[in-house]
């Protein structure tokens, strides 16, 4: 079993806390997905595990040994850094064979040899063993050094960011090939990235990190159906997804929620509690690009929006929608020209919304729960 | 005038002064270069005449300087002897010894405030500060020092000195070329499996030896060039510099003939050792090493 | 205001053809976005517009009258780099104000443009601001806002957004196609990530070796790319590529997949496609242009397994095996088979593309 667990770690550089009471466990042969905006500690993370920072409080276990305070070098993790660090003076066979070389007891020029052509075989860069790190691709030097992380048998492999400075379509690429790789080497696998399709891809189970702290530790389907949070529900989803201020108001004993525009009623029981505690301070409805409807596909909706501005991307098209001062955005089939400033009857598909309260904390996700009902028109003053 | 003729002018102008600039700089090189050369009568003929290239070419003032053979005598004059080559080799020992020591003791010093943030915030300029100061101002409480460790005059004794004087330029110099170097090359390699020594000697120095190589290459100038410490600190075991210094005669004054072959000669090593290193001079080893 | 004609353009560095026979016509008022990889000669091409470079040969016209002999100072151009150049030592106003101080306008002139400036990117309240302060993004605004403030007739704008973070560069997109529009100038936007270009601009010029490849609006680069590096660098999801033997058979025209275990796709419907010689292709589709349907479906094109499938939230990634080929299929977050169950893909007939060897797409 190796699996990792980190207990309650803490870890301050001067003013900033780059982990703040951080607890997880990783299980065996997991892939796991740390996501986060820049600065929110999932490098320092990494390199608490890995040994090349010592937490400040806290343990961490690989495969129930703590590890705390040992070197990087005894701790039997492979870690694939951010921006590569290939030894530049060495062949792409002696970048592979550095790490057998400091191996204790050192294994045989045979037995490294062979080692090599295997992981080099596995990560199809056979013909490059005797170039150096400046006459490859990038995409080749990203396999390098997967390889060479890979080439001593560890029980637990880092990756940070590997593929933050590769191209967009290597990179869509190269994921496909990481989840392959993991499927064939049944190891546990920790993966830090700000790219959410990319954990979103990869993960068994994602862990949001922000500020130092855990947001949510879930599969991927389930961050996406069931954010723990706003900041999670933020930072999953391209373009992120709409956040609209509400007024939690109460008429004859209906609890709805209440903006310029619109009205949310129909609110399911479990949610009447907290919401009522939200009165002063109100909630924000959450409602995904993609179940923002326009045109046609808008049905018989009363709500109408000005169109502010429109982005073709190829297979769909995002157009910004201003509702009542704020913008909306919709992810929408492309084939229809929606023109700036043309006005545009709107829906939303509350199926998939959440209602977040006053810290951030989700009250309710739809998730396929279709009993919210939008109602359009400004609110009666009372 | 038109502006062609004008810019035809500025290009004529921009020649001439690049003319004279290499004549000032390579003048001297070509004085010492010739004189090397000339037999007694053309050092400095009392009649006037003026030398451009040796009317008898002659290798005699090498003969003499490196006492390798008999010159047979000047016009009949008997010379006192000359012999260079000790004071060569106590150079050679004494510069060689003081860069190693310089490089050794400099190279692990940048590294360690480069990597693990060594002496904190104000002792890595507080090395530099050393530099700033000319070695003559300390060179009597040295002299005295040596003096009575019985380095007075002693071979080792310079090297001690060279290396000390050099240290903080080394210090600087490496400090900027480990600088350059990723962080991560070095964690890579301890969680490769390498000792802290071993990340040094293992994965950084490789990738800092054209540093490394140019630095040897200044510090050892700086040590062989030295010639006010090796004057102060030295008495019978003069230094190449130093006895270049004293060449002189009763009958004929300074002896610019073996001068200028014994300058000549010292121009050699730093000159041999450039070739040899010359292709870690250009730098961008780098390259490749981190994503950009 | 300015149109700009780039006219048969050659640049060369010592040997290396930075960009070749290049010509463009970029209409006045119109938002271009110069596309490729790094080194295709899209830097080259905007430091030619902008005086910055001289072209070998060709002619550079804007509204008709050659520039190629005017310097950079009298063409009238903005700029907007990658690294933002500003004086670290003045406020956010004084940075703004810089333009057109140094040309000598009135103080109440200047005041009034810095704050009609400010307002349009909205950073009034950071004027009086040292810009030391303040964060990437406000000061990637103010580097706009000084290239705007002397009202030039061309805006170039080279990779402005690459050093934001991902959130707002997507705000900052919405943001400068607002301002193009506003403002009504020339807008030239030099970018390898195709997806800024694709949301930004009305036409895009792609570059791949100094040479255009394709010049055209956005969805026309992606419908129809003219050859297989820019069907290959357009899109967020790589084309599918399948080599295929064409044939004129009894049955109309017909595709041999030579990687996919020889099974056949039927184009005979393809009119498009009539009159192509027999021989060897590229077929390519978009996985935004098929679907997965079942193995025995009469519209089935190529049979295989499923070996991945990527949950990405709003859609998923279904990835076939066709013997050694591997495609991709976008499809609904509803649509999740299981590893290793036999599927169908179909991709859209009107959708694909079909390229010769030199990599051309047929029409």
């Amino acid at each position: 079993m190796t699996d990792v667990r980190l207990d309650h770690v803490s870890k301050r550089f001067g003013s900033i806390q780059a982990l703040d009471d951080v607890s997880l466990h990783v299980a065996h042969q997991e892939f796991f997905c740390v996501l986060g905006p820049p600065g929110a500690g999932k490098t320092t993370l990494l390199r608490s595990i890995i040994g090349l920072e010592h937490p400040d409080a806290g343990t961490v276990e690989i495969g129930g040994h703590d590890v705390t305070g040992s070197e990087p070098g005894k701790r039997s993790v492979g870690i694939v850094f951010q921006n590569l660090a290939l030894y530049p003076d060495k062949t792409v066979a002696k970048n592979l064979g550095f790490p057998l070389r400091q191996q204790s007891p050192r294994p045989s020029a045979a037995e490294r040899d062979a080692r090599v052509r295997e992981i080099a075989r596995l990560l199809r860069i056979e013909p490059l063993l005797n170039r150096r790190p400046a006459h490859l691709s990038g995409g080749e030097r990203q396999r390098v050094a997967i390889g060479r992380a890979l080439v001593r048998l560890h029980d637990v492999y880092l990756f940070d960011e590997p593929l933050s400075a590769l191209d967009a379509l290597l990179r869509v690429e190269m994921r496909a090939e990481l989840k392959h790789l993991q499927r064939n080497l049944e190891k546990t696998l920790i993966y830090v990235t700000h790219d959410h399709v990319e954990a979103m891809s990869l993960a068994d189970r994602i862990c949001v990190l922000a500020g130092g702290r855990v947001q949510q530790v879930t599969s991927p389907q389930e961050i996406y159906r069931r954010p723990a949070n706003k900041l999670v529900a933020w930072t999953i989803g391209s373009p992120p997804i709409n956040l609209i201020e509400m007024n939690v108001v109460e008429n004859d004993g209906q609890l709805s929620l209440d903006h310029a525009e619109i009205r949310i009623g129909s609110l399911p029981d479990g949610t009447l509690d907290p919401l009522r505690a939200l009165m002063g301070s109100g909630a924000t409805l959450g409602v995904r690009p993609e179940a923002v409807m326009l045109g046609r596909d808008a049905g018989d909706s009363r709500l109408a929006c000005r169109v502010i501005a429109v982005e073709p991307l190829g297979p769909e098209t995002i157009v910004d929608l201003e509702l009542h001062g704020q913008v909306i955005k919709a992810l929408t089939p492309p084939g229809v020209a929606y023109r700036p400033d043309e006005r545009l009857p709107v829906a939303f598909d509350l199926g998939t919304a959440h209602i977040f309260g006053g810290d951030g904390a989700t009250v309710y996700s739809a998730d396929g729960d279709q009993s919210l009902v939008l109602h359009v028109g400004a609110p009666p003053n009372e | 005038m038109s502006s062609r003729n004008v810019s035809r002018l500025i290009v004529c102008a921009r020649v001439l002064a690049v003319a004279l600039f290499l004549v000032i700089l390579l003048f001297p090189i070509f004085w010492t270069t010739t004189m090397a050369f000339k037999p007694a009568e053309e050092w400095a003929p009392t009649d006037g005449t003026t030398y451009w290239l040796p009317e008898d070419w002659t290798l005699s003032n090498f003969i003499r300087v490196l006492n390798i053979g008999d010159t047979g005598g000047f016009g009949g004059i008997i010379e006192a002897p000359l012999d260079a080559t000790p004071s060569i080799i106590r150079s050679l020992i004494a510069g060689i010894g003081g860069t190693l020591l310089a490089l050794v003791c400099g190279t692990l010093t940048a590294y360690g405030i480069s990597r693990h943030r060594a002496g904190g915030r104000h002792h890595p300029f507080s090395i530099l500060q050393m530099r700033m100061f000319p070695p003559i101002a300390v060179i009597v409480p040295i002299l005295f020092l040596w003096t009575y460790l019985q380095l007075f005059d002693t071979v080792h004794g310079l090297a001690l000195v060279y290396g000390a004087v050099t240290f903080p330029f080394v210090v600087w110099l490496m400090l900027s070329f480990f600088d350059e170097i990723p962080r991560e090359i070095g964690e890579a390699a301890r969680v490769d499996g390498c000792s802290r020594m071993g990340v040094f000697v293992k994965a950084i120095l490789p990738l800092a030896r054209n540093g490394l190589a140019t630095t040897a290459l200044f510090v050892f100038i700086l040590n062989w060039s030295d010639f006010i410490i090796a004057l102060s600190l030295t008495d019978a075991n003069k230094t190449a510099p130093v006895f270049l210094n004293e060449i002189t005669s009763a009958s004929t004054g300074r002896e610019f003939g073996p001068q200028a072959a014994l300058g000549l000669i010292l121009m050699l090593p730093p000159l041999v050792l450039a070739v040899f290193i010359q292709k870690h001079l250009v730098r961008g080893m780098t390259f490749g090493a981190i994503k950009r | 205001m300015a149109q700009i004609e780039l006219d048969r353009i050659d640049k060369l560095f010592g040997k290396v053809e930075a960009v070749v026979d290049l010509s463009l016509d970029i209409p006045d008022g119109s938002f271009v976005a110069l596309l490729g990889p790094s080194g295709c000669g899209k830097t080259t091409t905007m430091n030619m517009i902008a005086g910055l470079e001289v072209p070998s040969t060709g002619e550079i016209r804007m509204n008709g009258a050659s520039v190629v002999d005017v310097p950079i100072g009298k063409r009238n151009v903005g700029f907007v780099f990658q690294n933002y150049a500003i004086f670290t030592k003045l406020t956010a106003y004084e940075n703004i104000a810089y333009g057109l101080r140094v040309r000598k306008m009135p103080a109440a002139e200047v005041d009034a443009a810095v704050h009609r400036v400010a307002k349009l990117l909205d950073i009034e309240p950071l004027l009086g601001r040292g810009v030391r302060g303040l964060s990437v993004n406000d000061l990637q605004k103010v580097a706009i806002g000084r290239s705007m403030i002397v009202n030039p007739d061309v805006f170039l704008l080279d990779e402005p957004f690459s050093n934001l973070d991902a959130g707002f560069r997507a705000f900052m997109r919405t943001e400068l196609k607002r301002l193009q529009r506003e403002l009504g100038q020339t807008m030239i936007y030099v970018t390898h990530d195709q997806l800024e270009a694709m949301s930004m601009a009305e036409h895009i010029a792609i570059l791949d070796r100094g040479r255009l490849q394709q010049w055209g609006t956005p969805e026309e680069v992606f419908d129809s790319p003219s050859n297989l590096f820019v069907g290959g660098f357009v899109g967020s999801n790589p084309m599918n590529l399948i080599d295929v033997g064409l044939q004129h058979s009894g049955f109309g025209l017909v595709a041999r997949a030579v990687d996919g275990g020889h099974q056949l796709i039927a184009l005979a419907a393809e009119r498009r496609f009539a009159t192509t010689n027999d021989g060897l292709y590229k077929l390519g589709f978009r996985p935004e242009h098929a679907r997965l349907v079942s193995p025995e479906d009469d519209a089935v094109d190529l049979r295989g397994t499923v070996s991945l499938l990527e949950e990405l939230g709003p859609r998923n990634i279904v990835h076939v095996g066709v013997d050694n080929l591997s495609l991709r299929v976008v499809v609904l977050p509803s649509v999740r088979p299981t590893m290793g169950e036999r599927v169908g893909v179909a991709f859209e007939r009107t959708k694909f593309h079909l390229f010769d060897d030199s990599g051309l797409a047929l029409i």
